[in-house]
């Protein structure tokens, strides 16, 4: 299994996971943002894109991207949790990565746009990592009540 | 009960604009209700709560409008049972007389359901986080996240073809 396919299939279940009652809306736009690039190719994961057989503009791209890229920073700014910012951080630095390979800037050389992968594996972790802890933050506190 | 007088005793520290909080989040107003009749964001009165409950040691926003509620009742019912009784005050009896309260909250407290959701979980964050300067710390959190993780990579790729261990390239 490669990195890619193993973090394809985490962020997929940590979605999963932010769809159970547990989550609150904070963990719903986080997936939202981290799965919505997945779906439409913005990452260099094939495997969605692909078997959807959809290949989006860049500029399609670059629009969703922006809008994920708010969405989390909504989340960040807003929320009392951490993996908002973390993956904030990831996905910036997703970006950037990206937007250097596009406009030519030697990105392509770039070892790390090879493992593209890297910030959605940061952005599953964190969110998954969240919802762990307000379920045990939950189960504790109706254990105290 | 002991907990709650602690308490009680926190919620004199609070600066007027949290008070007002306070009150409004005691009469059974959700955040939009107390932002609207304030002039401020739902988020502002999000934050203030927030803050509040900090420094009551990360109680619930139901748990803030029973204490209140509590002060409100002591600070009138001791002068007036004092002065026309002389007995000494028996603070279990005004406990007493508490309506209990819902799991969810007080009657008419309902969250909206984003609260429900999440505001009113504790928070993971320090209190700087919830401060004036909140939109800076928090920027600069990410920015330091960011970093740090682009260091992460950087040496883990440094590590990797170090080791001989290139990792496979993405498909694209």
């Amino acid at each position: 299994m490669t990195l890619q396919s193993a973090t394809l299939l985490l962020a997929l279940l940590v979605a999963l996971l932010s769809l159970f009652p547990i989550a609150g809306w904070t963990e719903r736009i986080c997936a939202a943002a981290m799965l919505l690039p997945l779906a439409l190719g913005l990452n260099d994961l094939e495997p969605v894109s692909a078997s959807l057989g959809f290949e989006p503009s860049l500029l399609l791209r670059a629009t969703m991207e922006l809008a994920c890229l708010l969405g989390l920073l909504h989340a960040a700014f807003a929320s009392d949790r951490w993996f908002p910012l973390v993956m904030s951080a990831a996905a910036l630095i997703g970006v950037v990565a990206r937007a250097l390979a596009f406009s030519g800037l030697g990105g392509a050389q770039l070892p790390l746009l090879q493992m593209s992968a890297l910030p959605l594996l940061v952005m599953a972790i964190a969110l998954g990592g969240g919802i762990a802890t307000q379920a045990v933050a939950r189960s504790l506190s109706n254990a105290s009540a | 009960m002991t907990d709650d007088l602690t308490l009680a005793a926190r919620l004199d520290t609070l600066t007027p604009k949290q008070r007002e909080v306070v009150i409004l989040v005691a009469e059974g107003l959700t955040s939009k209700e107390i932002g609207r009749k304030l002039g401020i964001t739902e988020s502002a009165v999000n934050q203030r709560i927030e803050v509040v409950r900090q420094r009551l040691g990360g109680i619930s926003r139901a748990a803030i409008a029973r204490i209140y509620r509590q002060t409100n009742t002591l600070m009138i019912t001791i002068p007036t049972s004092n002065s026309l009784t002389g007995k000494p005050i028996q603070l279990q009896a005004i406990a007493a007389t508490e309506q209990p309260l819902p799991a969810e909250g007080v009657g008419g407290f309902a969250a909206s359901d984003d609260e429900a959701n999440g505001e009113l979980q504790p928070s993971t964050f320090p209190p700087s986080f919830h401060g004036p300067d909140a939109r800076l710390v928090r920027f600069a959190a990410i920015v330091v996240i960011a970093l740090g993780l682009l260091g992460i990579g950087v040496l883990t790729i440094v590590a990797s073809h170090t080791m001989g261990l290139v990792l496979a390239p993405a498909g694209r």
